[in-house]
């Protein structure tokens, strides 16, 4: 059955992304740390979504509120501008 | 009545003020800190870094951040003062623990503090010795948070590129819209 093949072209398989943050225990979120949250933002200073970033749900809420406190004291960009 | 918390204020003065005038508001404020009974636990000020964007016109700042254990009431008192004075261009405050055994948390920064300085003369005294060794291909990496000015890094990029998908979500437009994608 070549029909449902071609049909359902299947992309090539994700691989399975680790929470950094799970991986080492002694990593921290620190809304400090810009050069690590930066990891988690796109080049215009948006938070990157989980399904992207690999995240777990505790980390990305943690990257998510600490990336929102950078901003509020310039640390980080609420929007950089034209790249 | 409400225990004692953790907190941590962070704040930016402006960039033309000579260091003497950041340490005179510093003790200004660490005075504040002690007539109001609330206990220091940190004080480290970062030095002048690049903001991520302007903040009162000015493209950089004085950064310092403060850690003290001090009841909830302090903080609004705390923030009225940083208000008041006029070099602070910014201030942000965070909680970062409830109910805390003041005596204990106190130790528990002395202890780190120590651990950190420690570390951080071993750092030295090592790098120190791979120089004298010869082996001074690569200077000494200095264990310093303060001097990164956070902009215009693209050291991040690479791993960036990457993540295929990534550069399409972040086009601004129909970013939201990943559906698109997903039929066929």
């Amino acid at each position: 059955m070549n029909g449902k093949d071609s049909k359902k072209r299947r992309r090539p398989f994700p691989r399975r992304k680790v929470c950094r943050f799970c991986a080492d225990k002694n990593l921290k979120v620190d809304y400090r740390d810009a050069n690590t949250l930066k990891l988690f933002t796109t080049e215009r200073g948006k938070i990157v979504p989980r399904r992207i970033s690999g995240n777990c749900a505790r980390h990305q809420r943690q990257i998510s509120v600490a990336v929102k406190r950078a901003r509020q004291i310039a640390i980080m960009p609420y929007a950089a501008t034209t790249i | 009545m409400p225990g004692v918390r953790e907190y941590e204020t962070l704040y930016i003065l402006r960039p033309d003020l000579t260091d003497e005038a950041a340490i005179q508001v510093n003790e200004r404020l660490k005075g504040v800190l002690e007539r109001e009974g609330a206990r220091l636990l940190k004080c480290n000020l970062w030095g002048k870094r690049k903001t991520a964007f302007e903040v009162k016109k000015h493209p950089k700042g004085i950064y310092v951040q403060l850690s003290y254990l001090s009841k909830p009431a302090f903080v609004g008192e705390f923030e009225r003062n940083l208000r008041m004075i006029e070099p602070v261009i910014r201030y942000q405050t965070i909680k970062l623990a409830e109910d805390v055994d003041i005596e204990k948390r106190v130790a528990e920064q002395e202890a780190t503090d120590r651990a950190q300085a420690e570390a951080e003369a071993k750092a030295r005294a090592e790098a120190e010795e791979r120089r004298a060794a010869g082996l001074s291909e690569e200077p000494p990496a200095a264990p310093h948070v303060g001097d990164e000015d956070g902009d215009d890094d693209r050291g991040g990029f690479g791993d960036r590129r990457g993540r295929g998908r990534r550069d399409r979500d972040d086009d601004d437009l129909g970013g939201m819209r990943g559906s698109h994608r997903d039929e066929e």
